[in-house]
């Protein structure tokens, strides 16, 4: 997929998948790298990014038995920004695709 | 992994100890639970992509966050840096930095002119004073040229080496932003 799309579009998904459930890097790099084509430790500095600008922070946990894991959770400024990027996305998507049918009917 | 994670820790020289210490964890993590999945160092590697390329970003990332934060001028200088090497079309706005860095050296220069200058008249000053015995205004001018004097040289001194600093490092930019440019996006 074209690398400029993806770089805007990462975020969105790390946020929402966040808003899903709290989880850890590799999780997160698998979710997205098994729809999206992508360098997994991207990742990384989006994350240290996103706990920066507050919008999600860390703990460390074993759940689920295994080895202790370092795990993001969204923060409510977090769940806000999700919540508006979606918003976004979607009013985007939808102006796209009717710029696209114009162009068909044109 | 090993080799991954030196590439990653020798490519984030620019980083504070702790800083690079957090990342490199996050990413040694990463190969962990991949080769728990059952993945081999290499698909993990792999899959994570370039080191150096995942350093910059990081090094973006933090000296952007510094930025915010703060503060003195290394940290101005380490983001310039930082952006060159990210990205040539930052160019342009290193450039207009550097004038302003320039700028503020040259003003370096006139504040030391004048603080050395000052202390020469405190100098004169002293030779007035003694002659017309005031002895206790002659004590003050040569504490005054005493700090004036050795103050102006010291800025000056100091001056001259960012000058010399930011000049030799001019061209390094310059072949990096080059450089820089050819490499792929992500």
């Amino acid at each position: 997929m074209n690398a400029q799309f993806k770089k805007g579009v990462l975020e969105l998904c790390v946020l929402t998948l966040l808003n899903k459930k709290d989880t850890y890097g590799y999780e997160l790099a698998e979710r997205i790298s098994s729809r999206i084509e992508i360098a997994e430790g991207t990742l990384y500095p989006l994350l240290r990014k996103l706990k920066s600008d507050g919008l999600c922070d860390t703990y460390i946990s074993a759940e689920s038995g295994g080895p202790p894991r370092k795990y993001y959770t969204l923060t409510e400024k977090g769940k806000q920004a999700e919540a508006e990027l979606r918003m976004e996305w979607t009013d985007f998507v939808d102006s796209v695709k009717q710029i696209m049918e114009d162009d068909e009917n044109g | 992994m090993d080799e991954f994670l030196k590439t990653l820790m020798r490519a984030l020289k620019h980083m504070s100890a702790t800083e690079k210490q957090d990342i490199i964890d996050d990413y040694r993590e990463h190969f962990e639970a991949g080769l728990e999945a059952g993945k081999t160092e290499q698909e993990v590697a792999t899959a994570l992509g370039n080191p150096k390329h995942l350093a910059k970003m990081h090094t973006m990332q933090s000296t952007a966050n510094a930025a915010h934060a703060s503060k003195g001028f290394g940290d101005t200088m380490r983001m310039i840096g930082a952006a060159v090497s990210y990205k040539a079309g930052g160019g342009i706005l290193v450039g207009c930095l550097y004038l302003v860095f320039l700028t503020a050296l040259a003003s370096l220069f006139a504040v030391a002119g004048v603080l050395v200058l000052t202390g020469l008249g405190c100098i004169v000053l002293i030779a007035v004073e003694i002659g017309a015995s005031y002895i206790s205004y002659a004590v003050l001018a040569l504490f005054a040229a005493l700090i004036f004097a050795p103050g102006g040289l010291l800025i000056f001194k100091g001056s001259a080496k960012l000058w010399r600093l930011s000049l030799g490092r001019m061209p390094l930019l310059a072949r990096r932003m080059m450089r820089m440019d050819k490499e792929a996006a992500i």
